[in-house]
């Protein structure tokens, strides 16, 4: 005796959807994403306690007037002039001290100008003193 | 006369990797996504030096005209006074001493905000500062 055979039916896992469920998803991610750019000078503030004094003989200070006009160790100088001038001195010592003071009416631009300088000729101790510091030192800077 | 009929061959284009191909690139989406938190807009300073910043730092924004916002680093920042950061410095760092600040300063913003700012991070014993900027883009003199 001959059973009927029955129709035979693929079996399958429907996935033509999938693809669209994936780029939905990637859209979504695409859109969101914000590649982290975020970069910057970064510097390490001092410890509170002890205080670190760096000796000012020793440290080149570089002043900032509320113009951007600059001071190299007192004498007029523009931003160009820092790096010629800190080069020589970084050779001989390389953990010589800088510290950028700045004129509090100054722009926030010029200070950043300036370390940037201090950092591609490889100064690697860059004080920046705030208001409070300074004070605390008295005529030690003057 | 009758032709004979070609065996009829289905047209399809094969899309079964399609899926395959939209999973890998979800996977490259998701892993290099990071959602903005700070969507605060600032005129950065320009720098040719940068160093990448780490994610999850603490956000400081100081606006054009000394505003401060501030954000712990997993939220958009949020207005706060300018004597408010050491308070906000001092929690986060009690949690991590090793905790990551941004300053995220407007180029055109007086530098005494700035002084205010870094003093206060550094009485709340805060050692990881990065000062944000953006690429500064050297005109070639050829």
């Amino acid at each position: 005796m001959r059973f009927a055979t029955r129709l035979r039916i693929d079996e399958e896992i429907p996935s033509a959807s999938t693809a669209d469920i994936a780029f939905l998803l990637i859209i979504f991610f695409m859109v969101t994403t914000a590649f982290s750019t975020t970069k910057g000078l970064e510097m390490t503030l001092p410890k509170k306690q002890p205080l670190q004094q760096a000796s000012t003989t020793e440290a080149v200070l570089i002043e900032i007037d509320p113009h951007g006009n600059l001071f190299l160790d007192g004498r007029p100088a523009t931003v160009s002039d820092i790096q010629p001038y800190l080069r020589p001195k970084l050779l001989r010592n390389p953990n010589k001290y800088v510290l950028v003071k700045c004129d509090l009416s100054a722009k926030y631009e010029y200070v950043v100008s300036v370390i940037d300088e201090l950092r591609q000729v490889g100064a690697k101790n860059i004080s920046l003193p705030t208001q409070k510091e300074i004070q605390s030192w008295g005529t030690l800077l003057q | 006369m009758r032709f004979k009929r070609r065996a009829g061959i289905q047209a399809s284009i094969p899309s079964s990797s399609m899926a395959d191909i939209a999973f890998l690139l979800i996977i490259f989406f998701m892993v290099t996504t990071t959602f903005s938190v700070d969507k605060t807009k600032v005129n950065l300073p320009e720098s040719l030096q940068r160093e990448a910043t780490f994610p999850g730092a603490a956000i400081i924004v100081i606006d054009s005209d000394g505003s401060v916002f501030l954000s712990p680093g997993d939220k958009n920042p949020e207005p706060a006074k300018l004597d408010d950061v050491m308070v906000f410095a001092f929690n986060l760092v009690a949690v991590r001493p090793q905790k990551q600040f941004i300053v995220k300063a407007s180029r055109d913003v007086e530098y005494r905000y700035v002084d205010k700012v870094l003093e206060q991070l550094r009485e709340a014993n805060a050692r990881n500062v990065s000062l944000l900027t953006v690429q500064k883009v050297v005109s070639s003199s050829l």
